[in-house]
């Protein structure tokens, strides 16, 4: 009881992260609810993993922050797998601006649509370079990064650089 | 004296050129401070940039209902540890069945060896789909090319699985088949086994089908899985 409710906890607390992380990969808001949810299973079941067996669930070697963002990561890179094969997968498709907190001013709507521009721009990029640039703006250090996509840091390094070129260039052709 | 007073001039030069030199010291020093400059300006432009694109992507966090959320994803992880549970307690239950006609009840050699194969069958599917499950589970614990890794073989493992299941419905029909000639040969029993045959040809077909789909796509599959990497 005592965990589930710790569980519970953390999942409000990190349901932003997984939210971005899912609008990262699925435009589709009904796709991207279901993919949050999805998220969420695995990291609730992660966590089971850590009282039920030591091998499959979180096992303090790095921050929670960190393993709840590679679990989300891991569903997101399997849900862009399986709408693949579905044929459905949009790459630029509609971000859902409804979904978002709804803009007061002309400030607060300069910067959604600059939100939403990043969010276009981002979802155009190769999978490779959209996760490494997805993980830096949540604020990873390369490291971090290399530790959740099992590659080195140089890798990471040029994955970032180009990631970062080509989004300038996506978001310099932008009307 | 003419010889040092040559020896003064050249000196002279020498000065002149360590002058020359230095000024060109001066102006690369000059250049390469320009240049660090120009690449702190660079960074500081990269910095902005990823400061403002940090700050786009918070505001782009769409709207979450965690109270729903967390209801949502509780009812999934009772429906799936319930099927997890039904599975495992149906397995049993049938195997259980078997070891009971097995051990109590008045059977031929034949439904006795027939019992005694099928009696570990249901439970074993049982123990397999719960470890599958957990394998599952604990791939999404893995780092991201791992789980690409494992996505790959996932693949490769069923268009194997599907081929091995293809030779085994042809192996199966073509054991029909002969059966068939012999019954049709020997008791003119034409309806009955060419409804058969033809019942299992559609299933061998349909497994031959996907199949050779299956064999088509891993290629391309594979390939979208590589650029993932």
């Amino acid at each position: 009881m005592k965990d589930t409710i710790q569980i519970e906890k953390l999942l409000s607390e990190y349901a932003p992260l997984m939210a971005r992380i899912a609008a990262t990969f699925e435009a589709n808001k009904s796709l991207q609810d279901e993919l949050i949810q999805e998220m969420s299973l695995a990291v609730w079941r992660a966590f089971d993993g850590t009282s039920e067996s030591r091998e499959c669930g979180f096992r303090g070697e790095a921050s929670v922050k960190t393993f709840v963002a590679k679990v989300a990561h891991n569903k997101a890179v399997d849900h862009v797998i399986k709408e693949q094969r579905r044929q459905e997968f949009a790459h630029d498709g509609e971000f859902d601006s409804s979904h978002t907190i709804s803009a007061s001013s002309s400030r607060e709507a300069i910067l959604q649509e600059n939100a939403m521009d990043l969010m276009t721009g981002l979802r155009q990029l190769e999978i490779k370079y959209r996760q490494v640039l997805a993980l830096m703006l949540e604020g990873f250090s390369q490291l971090e990064i290399a530790n959740m996509l099992g590659i080195n840091e140089s890798a990471v390094a040029k994955r970032a650089s180009r990631a970062r070129q080509q989004l300038t260039q996506i978001m310099e052709q932008k009307p | 004296m003419s010889d040092s007073e040559s020896a003064m001039s050249g000196n002279k030069s020498a000065m002149s050129d360590n002058k020359s030199a230095m000024s060109e010291n001066k102006l690369a020093l000059s250049d390469n401070t320009s240049d660090v400059n120009d690449n702190s300006f660079n960074m500081n432009e990269l910095d902005k940039q990823l400061a403002q694109w940090q700050s786009a992507y918070k505001d782009a966090t769409p709207s979450v209902d965690t109270d729903a959320l967390i209801k949502d994803t509780k009812n999934a992880r009772f429906k799936l540890k319930l099927k997890g549970a039904v599975d495992l307690v149906l397995g049993l239950a049938v195997s259980v069945w078997c070891l009971t006609l097995l051990l109590f009840e008045p059977l031929s050699s034949y439904q006795f060896l027939l019992f005694l194969v099928l009696t570990p069958i249901p439970v074993t599917f049982g123990v397999w789909g719960y470890l599958v499950r957990q394998r599952q589970w604990k791939v999404q614990t893995l780092d991201v090319q791992s789980m690409l890794s494992f996505k790959q073989n996932q693949l490769k493992q069923q268009l194997h699985y599907w081929k091995i299941s293809f030779y085994g419905c042809l192996a199966l029909w073509c054991g029909l088949l002969a059966l068939a000639v012999f019954n049709v040969l020997m008791y003119n029993a034409y309806m009955l086994w060419s409804t058969q045959l033809l019942v299992n040809s559609v299933i061998v077909f349909i497994v031959y089908r996907r199949y050779k789909k299956l064999g088509d796509d891993l290629p391309l599959a594979l390939t979208k899985i590589d650029d993932m990497k």
